[in-house]
C-alpha cells in the first residue's frame, strides 16, 4: 500500500505516494518524472548509472529505498547545473568529449561532484576511485579522466598518486 | 590538422553534449505516453524443446493485464537480417513450434505496470517436450546431432524464397577462393598450422534494448526504438508483421550505446502487436539479464589455419576453415562468415587463398553484429599466426608484416580494392612511437 | 614477478560492405535560414559516436559558415528524415557524412549564383569560409554569407528569382559490388581502413594477471573531422578489445548463461583502462567527406592479437584460445617451466 512521504530533491521538497518496496531510483524516474537518473543493471548496484548524491555522498539510488531517503538532501543530475550555467565538471566533459552515448554521464558527473565537493584538487587515483563504480562502455574512460584531471587543476599531470 | 579548413579537423564539442551532460536527452525508457502499458516477453525454460501447449488463461485473468499474445496472434512469418543476398528467414516473432535457446520468445504480456507484467509471465503455463540439445558447433555438424532447425527459408528479395532442409545444422557455408593453394604450399619453405578459438562477447551497452509502440485509430503505427538502424528496422517489420511500410513510422530515440547490438530486432514487433491488441501505447524494455540471455552476442569462433611462407617472408598460401557458432538463429551469421573470409584474404598480399566459413546452429544464445563483425576473431588468429611465422623464420615481426603489406591500388586475392592504404605507414609509425627497435630484443623467450 | 613485453598486430577493416543490400545509400536535406544559420535533416544515426556532430562540422565547412551556425535534427523518424541504412560497419562519417557534404554543396552552388553576381565574379572563382563569401585570392572582395542568403531568398535583381535556399542529396558509394557466392570474389568494401597496434603488457607470473600498460594504435584514418571524436572511438574500442581478451567471459552450462549481470561478467572499469596513444595517419579517402574514413570499429580489431603477441614477448607463452584468463596464464607458465626443465635435463 502506498504511503505519502516527503523527499527533498534538488532543493525542493515534494510529497509523493510510494510503496515501501520502491527504490529511490524508481520514485525519481516514475513518480517525479526525473528521468536523468538512469537504470542500467537491473537495480543491482553494479553499474553506477543511477548515482545520486544523498547528504553529500554518492550512492546508487537503485539500492536506496525511497522510504530511507526521507529527510535527506538528494541531488540528481537535474540539479547540478545552477543559475543557467553548467557545473565545471559538466563543462569539462563537454570540452574534452568525455561523453559519447551519454547514458553513464549523469552517474559519473554525480560521483565526481561528490568527490570534488569534499576535495577540490583530487589526485588521479582519487578520481579513479570515485568513479570506479560507474561503468562506461563507450569512452574507454580516457577522456573522462582527462576532463576530471582538468577540473582538479591537474591537467597533464597524469600518473600523480 | 590542416589550416585549409575552418571547421573540419577542429576539436569542437558535441551538438547534443549539453542535453546529455544535464540528463535532458531522452532515451527509450524516458518516454512516457498517456495510458501507456508495459510489456515483457516470456522466455523459454529450456535450451531446446517442442511447445505442446500454451495456456495463457490465468495470466489474462490477472487484474491489470490487458493483453497476452502467442504465435497465433502473429502472422507466423519467419524473418532474417539481410534484404537481398543470401537471406535466411528462420526467426519467428513468437515461436510456434520449438524453443531453440533459453532466451527464445514464447509469449508476450502487456499490463498496467511492470510488477503486474512479471506476475502475469509466471502465470503462463507452457507444456514443453524437452529435446536433446547441442551446444558445441563442431558436435552440431556431426551426423546424428540434434537438429536445431529442420527447415528454413532461403533466398533473396529479388528472386524469392524457397523452403529448404537444414543439413548437419549448417545454416550456410561461405567460401573465399583464389589462386591455387596447393601450388602455393608446394612453393612454401615453411608451413604452419594452428587451431584457434575465440569466445563470444556481450555488447553490454549501458542502455538496454527497448521500444514503445503506439497505434492510432487508422492503424498508423508510431514506434520509438533505440535501434541503430531505424529505416532498416522499418523494412524488417514489414517482413515480420506483414504491415504496409507506409503505416509504420520508426523514431530512433537517443541511443545509449549499441556497438552492433542494436542492429537487430528485439521487442519492436511485440510492442506493436500488443499496442494493436490493446489500443494503448506499450513500452517494452529489456532487463540487463535479458541482454545477456536473449540479445545477440559476438559469434564464438573456431578457426583452423594453415599458412605457407617462403623463407624470405613472402606469404605463399593461406588456407582456413572457420566455424561460427551462430546459436539458435542465423541473424548476422551469414555476413560475419563472409567478412572473416574477406579479411583472411585481404589483410596481407597473398595470391592463393582457400577459405571456408561454416555458420552452424546450436542451442546457444545467438550471434549478431558486434563491433568488428568477425574481424576481431579472425585477426586474433591470423595475427598470432603471423608472429609464429616470424618466429619460425627468425624474422622481426615488424619486418614480416612490412614485406607482405599491400599498397594503394592493389586488389586483394578476393578482389577487394585497397584504396588509400597506410598500412606500411601505420606499422612503421606504431613501431617508431613505442621504440620497437629498442624494446624488441628478438625471439629468445624469457 | 612482473614481466613486460610488447606485441604488434595489423588490421584491415571495411567502411561498409556491399553484401546484404545492393545499395549503400544515404540522403540528406540542408535548409539555410534567412540569417545564414542552417538546419540539417540527416539520415545519420547517432548512437554516441558523434554522427550528428560530424555532420554539422561537414556541413559548416562545405557551406562556409561556423560550427555554431549549424543545427542537426536530433529527433524525428522515418516519415520525415531522409533515408539512410543506419549506423553500422563504420559508415556514419564515410557515407552519411558525405551525403551531408553533397547536400551542403548543392545549397552552396545555388547560393553562389547570387553571390557571384553580388561580387561581380564567376561562381567558380568564389569560395565561402567563416560566414563570408569572397573571391579566391582576394578576401577583401567579399559579402557576408547571411546577406547572400537573404538576397537569394528575397531580392530578384541578381537572378530574376527569389527562392528559399535548400540543398539535398541522395548518394551511393561508387565502385563496390556484391561478391560472388561461389568464390567470394568482388570489391565489396566500400572503403577500407588499415592500421597497426602495439601493446605493451605486464604479466604477473605469480597471479597470472595480464595488464596492458599502453596501447599504441596507428590508424590510417583519412581526413580527421574531429580529433576528439576519432580518439574517443579508438580509445573506447581498445578497451572493449581489452575486456574481450582478458576480462569478459560468458559462462554457459548446457546453454544457460550462468553470469548474466555486471558483477559476474566483468566489463572494464576505469581502473582497467590502459594508456592509449592514438596515432592518426592521415590520408585521403576519395569517397569520404573531405577525404574522411569511418573509424568506429578498427580500434577493436587487433587488440587480442597484439596482447597475445606481447604476452609471448614477456613470458614466452602464446595462447590459441580466448579469453586469456589468469588461470590459463599460470597453467601455461607452469607447462613452459616443466618443458624448459625437461629440455635442460636432456641436454
Amino acid at each position: 500500500m502506498k504511503q505519502l512521504i516527503s523527499l527533498n530533491v534538488n532543493g525542493e521538497v515534494c510529497d509523493v505516494a510510494v510503496e515501501p518496496n520502491k527504490t529511490l531510483l524508481e520514485v525519481l524516474r516514475n513518480e517525479l518524472q526525473m528521468t536523468g537518473t538512469k537504470e542500467g543493471c537491473g537495480g543491482l548496484g553494479q553499474c553506477g548509472a543511477c548515482t545520486v548524491i544523498m547528504d553529500g555522498k554518492a550512492v546508487n539510488s537503485c539500492l536506496v529505498l525511497a522510504m530511507d531517503a526521507r529527510d535527506k538532501e538528494i541531488l540528481t543530475i537535474e540539479g547540478v547545473a545552477t543559475g543557467g550555467k553548467l557545473h565545471p565538471i559538466q563543462q569539462a566533459f563537454l570540452d574534452h568529449w568525455a561523453i559519447q552515448c551519454g547514458f553513464c554521464v549523469p552517474g559519473i558527473v554525480l560521483s565526481a561532484k561528490a568527490l570534488f565537493d569534499e576535495n577540490p584538487h583530487p589526485t588521479e587515483d582519487e578520481i579513479k576511485t570515485a568513479i570506479a563504480g560507474n561503468l562506461c562502455r563507450c569512452t574507454g574512460y580516457a577522456k573522462q579522466k582527462e576532463a576530471l584531471l582538468a577540473v582538479a587543476g591537474r591537467q597533464g599531470k597524469e600518473g600523480e598518486k | 590538422m590542416s589550416d585549409a579548413f575552418s571547421v573540419v579537423g577542429k576539436r569542437v564539442p558535441q551538438k547534443d553534449g549539453v542535453d546529455l551532460v544535464t540528463g535532458v536527452g531522452k532515451f527509450i525508457d524516458d518516454i512516457v505516453l498517456p495510458k501507456m502499458l508495459y510489456g515483457k516477453i516470456l522466455r523459454s525454460a529450456h535450451a531446446h524443446a517442442r511447445i505442446l501447449n500454451i495456456d495463457t488463461s490465468k495470466a489474462e485473468k490477472l487484474p491489470g493485464v490487458k493483453a497476452v499474445i502467442t504465435a497465433k496472434d502473429t502472422p507466423r512469418l519467419r524473418y532474417g537480417v539481410a534484404q537481398i543476398y543470401d537471406e535466411i528467414r528462420d526467426e519467428p516473432v513468437l515461436t510456434d513450434d520449438k524453443v531453440r535457446f533459453y532466451g527464445d520468445r514464447v509469449a508476450a504480456v502487456a499490463a498496467v505496470d511492470v510488477d503486474t507484467v512479471e506476475e502475469a509471465l509466471d502465470l503462463i503455463e507452457v507444456d514443453y517436450e524437452v529435446l536433446p540439445a547441442v551446444f558445441d558447433p563442431e558436435e552440431a555438424m556431426k551426423p546424428g546431432a540434434p537438429k536445431v532447425h529442420e527447415r528454413f527459408y532461403k533466398g533473396d528479395g529479388v528472386h524469392g524464397f524457397k523452403e529448404c532442409e537444414v543439413e548437419n545444422n549448417i545454416c550456410i557455408t561461405k567460401r573465399v577462393l583464389a589462386g591455387d593453394v596447393e601450388k602455393g604450399f608446394k612453393e612454401s619453405d615453411v608451413i604452419l598450422e594452428g587451431r584457434y578459438t575465440a569466445h563470444g562477447q556481450e555488447h553490454s551497452h549501458l542502455e538496454t534494448h527497448g521500444a514503445v509502440a503506439a497505434v492510432d485509430l487508422m492503424g498508423n503505427i508510431k514506434l520509438w526504438t533505440t535501434t541503430q538502424t531505424p529505416f532498416t528496422i522499418r523494412r524488417d517489420l514489414v517482413k515480420m508483421l506483414g504491415i504496409p511500410l507506409g503505416k509504420i513510422d520508426v523514431i530512433g530515440t537517443k541511443c545509449g550505446g549499441a556497438f552492433g547490438g542494436k542492429n537487430e530486432v528485439t521487442v519492436e514487433p511485440h510492442a506493436i502487436l500488443l499496442a494493436q491488441k490493446t489500443g494503448r501505447p506499450v513500452k517494452m524494455i529489456y532487463s540487463r539479464e535479458e541482454e545477456f540471455i536473449a540479445s545477440t552476442i559476438r559469434h564464438p569462433f573456431i578457426f583452423y589455419s594453415k599458412i605457407g611462407v617462403r623463407k624470405d617472408g613472402k606469404l605463399m598460401a593461406k588456407q582456413g576453415k572457420a566455424i561460427l557458432n551462430t546459436g539458435a538463429y542465423s541473424n548476422h551469421g551469414v555476413g560475419v562468415a563472409y567478412l572473416t573470409g574477406a579479411i583472411f584474404a585481404t589483410l596481407y598480399r597473398v595470391e592463393n587463398v582457400n577459405y571456408e566459413g561454416f555458420v552452424v546452429y546450436t542451442n546457444c544464445t545467438y550471434g549478431g553484429a558486434f563491433r568488428g563483425y568477425g574481424n576481431p576473431q579472425m585477426t586474433f588468429a591470423i595475427e598470432t599466426e603471423m608472429d609464429r611465422v616470424a618466429e619460425t623464420l627468425n624474422m622481426n615481426p615488424v619486418e614480416l608484416r612490412l614485406i607482405n603489406a599491400p599498397v594503394a591500388g592493389e586488389k586483394s586475392a578476393c578482389g577487394i580494392l585497397v584504396g588509400s592504404c597506410g598500412l606500411k605507414d601505420c606499422i612503421a609509425q606504431a613501431a617508431k612511437t613505442v621504440g620497437w627497435e629498442n624494446k624488441w630484443k628478438g625471439w629468445e623467450t624469457r | 614477478m612482473k614481466k613486460r613485453g610488447i606485441g604488434i598486430a595489423s588490421l584491415v577493416h571495411p567502411n561498409s560492405v556491399r553484401y546484404y543490400y545492393d545499395s549503400e545509400g544515404s540522403s540528406c536535406f540542408v535548409k539555410v535560414h534567412d540569417d545564414g544559420t542552417v538546419s540539417v535533416l540527416s539520415g545519420a544515426r547517432d548512437m554516441g559516436q558523434g554522427a550528428l556532430t560530424i555532420v554539422a562540422q561537414i556541413v559548416a565547412e562545405e557551406l562556409g559558415v561556423r560550427y555554431e551556425d549549424v543545427k542537426v535534427a536530433d529527433s524525428g523518424g522515418t516519415e520525415e528524415l531522409p533515408d539512410d541504412l543506419g549506423a553500422y560497419a563504420s559508415r556514419s562519417t564515410f557515407i552519411s557524412g558525405r551525403a551531408a557534404q553533397v547536400a551542403a554543396a548543392d545549397a552552396k552552388q545555388k547560393l553562389f549564383k547570387v553571390a557571384a553576381k553580388m561580387l561581380d565574379a564567376n561562381p567558380e572563382d568564389i569560395v565561402a569560409r567563416d560566414r563570408k563569401i569572397f573571391v579566391k585570392g582576394s578576401p577583401e572582395k567579399s559579402v557576408n554569407f547571411a546577406d547572400a542568403v537573404y538576397a537569394h531568398m528575397y531580392d530578384p535583381k541578381y537572378t530574376g528569382h527569389t527562392l528559399f535556399l535548400m540543398g539535398q542529396s541522395s548518394i551511393d558509394v561508387e565502385g563496390s559490388e556484391v561478391p560472388t557466392r561461389e568464390t567470394g570474389y568482388g570489391n565489396s568494401f566500400c572503403g577500407n581502413i588499415f592500421g597497426s597496434h602495439v601493446a605493451e603488457v605486464e604479466v604477473d607470473t605469480e597471479t597470472g594477471e595480464v595488464r596492458i600498460i599502453k596501447q599504441t594504435a596507428a590508424l590510417d584514418v583519412g581526413r580527421v573531422i574531429n580529433p576528439m571524436g576519432t580518439e574517443g572511438q579508438i580509445e573506447g574500442a581498445v578497451l572493449q578489445g581489452y575486456g574481450w581478451t582478458l576480462l569478459e567471459n560468458m559462462i554457459w552450462e548446457e546453454g544457460k548463461t550462468l553470469n548474466p549481470n555486471f558483477l559476474d561478467y566483468r566489463i572494464p572499469t576505469v581502473f582497467d583502462a590502459p594508456e592509449v596513444q592514438v596515432v592518426m595517419v592521415e590520408s585521403h579517402e576519395p569517397q569520404g567527406p573531405f577525404g574522411a574514413k569511418g573509424v568506429g570499429e578498427p580500434g577493436m580489431v587487433p587488440v587480442a592479437a597484439c596482447i597475445n603477441n606481447a604476452i609471448y614477448n614477456a613470458v614466452g607463452v602464446r595462447f590459441n584460445e580466448l579469453p586469456i584468463t589468469p588461470e590459463k596464464v599460470l597453467k601455461a607458465l607452469k607447462e613452459k617451466e616443466e618443458k624448459d626443465k625437461a629440455k635442460k635435463e636432456e641436454s
